[in-house]
């Protein structure tokens, strides 16, 4: 069964054909959201078209299935309470992809202080969980390439995961990570070269 | 496409004069864009998976999730208001226990000593004579706690002895230059 999504206009009342997901773009989604009628309606569509997006990328960051879970309850229940004052100075995705990066960083950065460990526990807890994890159905060479991946410096991990495995243009990731494009493509290039290190030493 | 490659063959040989003793597969080259794409997208494969409707069940999980949250967040947030005005408070109320309790000691320590006319007045009405360096000496051996206004004697031997004795007061207050 469609649902009808209904304009109102000063004087006019207008009708709009149903969109499916794919045909709704961010701004109309946003617009909707904004509108107290259509706010759960439009939020649930935005969850349904970005969370295997942002599912992904906070599973390279963390690894456990169950740790992204979290982290994406908490990104789309922090979009749902910012999104009224959302700027659209960016993508409604290069929004969300920001708010994914900082709820995984966030993750990582608790479980540090919490124990009062050093960064390299927690590479050495992302290695154990790549290892022990039920949901890894890579081969050999999958498993040393995600080892020598988490063994990478925390921004060089992040730059390799989206320039290599999501494919993402420099200057969005310039925009995601508030940095410079001159540094991301540096960040990037070490992390290949140690990668390349890791895998050629074995 | 294959006229193509036959062409490009053509190709090689005049312009190297020699054939290649290769052959190739059939159909090589029409299958190979999609070979190499099929390659390509294993190698940034994430060897990763999901539980069996992970996806389908999730904004239902998180719908209830923010429902939970919204019906206890009230307490939370009214907390969060308040929390300046409450940590306002406890610190002003530290505040006046500390300075009326310290107010408290000082002035229970200031009622404790008797002023010059009370003692005056207590040695006029017990005290005829006396020996006022037996006194002295007794108070200070004995460790003697005298209530003079409230007649509150610790000890009955040190009055009974006092009583015996004449004792000019005057010249004790000006002598030990009490307050």
């Amino acid at each position: 069964m469609h649902q009808i999504n209904v304009k109102e206009a000063p004087g006019i009342l207008t009708v709009q054909k149903p969109e499916t997901l794919t045909e709704l773009s961010d701004k109309e989604l946003v617009r909707q959201f904004n509108v107290e009628n259509s706010r759960n309606n439009a939020f649930t569509l935005i969850v349904k078209k970005y969370q295997e997006k942002l599912y992904w990328h906070i599973r390279k960051i963390l690894i456990s299935h169950d740790d992204t879970d979290d982290a994406l309850q908490n990104t789309f229940i922090k979009a749902f309470e910012a999104l009224d004052s959302f700027r659209e100075d960016s993508s409604l995705y290069t929004w969300l992809y920001r708010i994914a990066t900082n709820e995984s960083l966030t993750l990582l950065k608790k479980r540090r202080t919490k124990y009062y460990v050093p960064m390299s526990y927690v590479q050495s807890h992302l290695e154990n969980t790549l290892m022990s994890d039920p949901h890894f159905n890579g081969d050999e060479a999958q498993m040393k390439l995600q080892q020598a991946i988490i063994k990478l410096p925390e921004k060089q991990r992040l730059v390799f995961n989206m320039k290599y495995f999501d494919e993402m243009k420099y200057d969005d990731m310039a925009e995601i990570l508030n940095t410079s494009v001159g540094s991301l493509k540096a960040s990037y290039h070490h992390a290949v070269k140690k990668i390349e290190q890791m895998l050629n030493g074995d | 496409m294959l006229m193509n490659q036959q062409e490009n063959n053509n190709n090689i040989i005049g312009k190297s004069g020699k054939k290649l003793p290769f052959t190739l597969p059939e159909g090589y080259f029409n299958q190979f864009p999609e070979r190499l794409q099929r390659r390509m997208q294993k190698e940034k494969q994430l060897p990763f998976t999901v539980p069996e409707g992970y996806f389908n069940e999730f904004s239902g999980r998180l719908k209830n999730r923010m429902q939970k949250e919204e019906s206890t967040s009230w307490i939370g947030r009214t907390y969060q208001l308040i929390r300046p005005q409450l940590a306002m408070a406890a610190i002003i109320i530290g505040f006046i226990a500390i300075s009326y309790t310290g107010i408290r000691i000082i002035l229970n320590d200031r009622l404790a000593e008797p002023t010059i006319t009370e003692i005056a007045d207590v040695l006029d009405t017990y005290l005829y004579e006396m020996d006022d360096d037996l006194l002295i000496s007794t108070i200070v051996e004995e460790e003697i706690e005298v209530d003079w206004i409230n007649g509150g004697y610790k000890s009955d031997e040190i009055m009974d002895y006092l009583m015996e004795e004449e004792l000019d007061y005057t010249n004790i207050i000006n002598e030990y230059n009490i307050y």
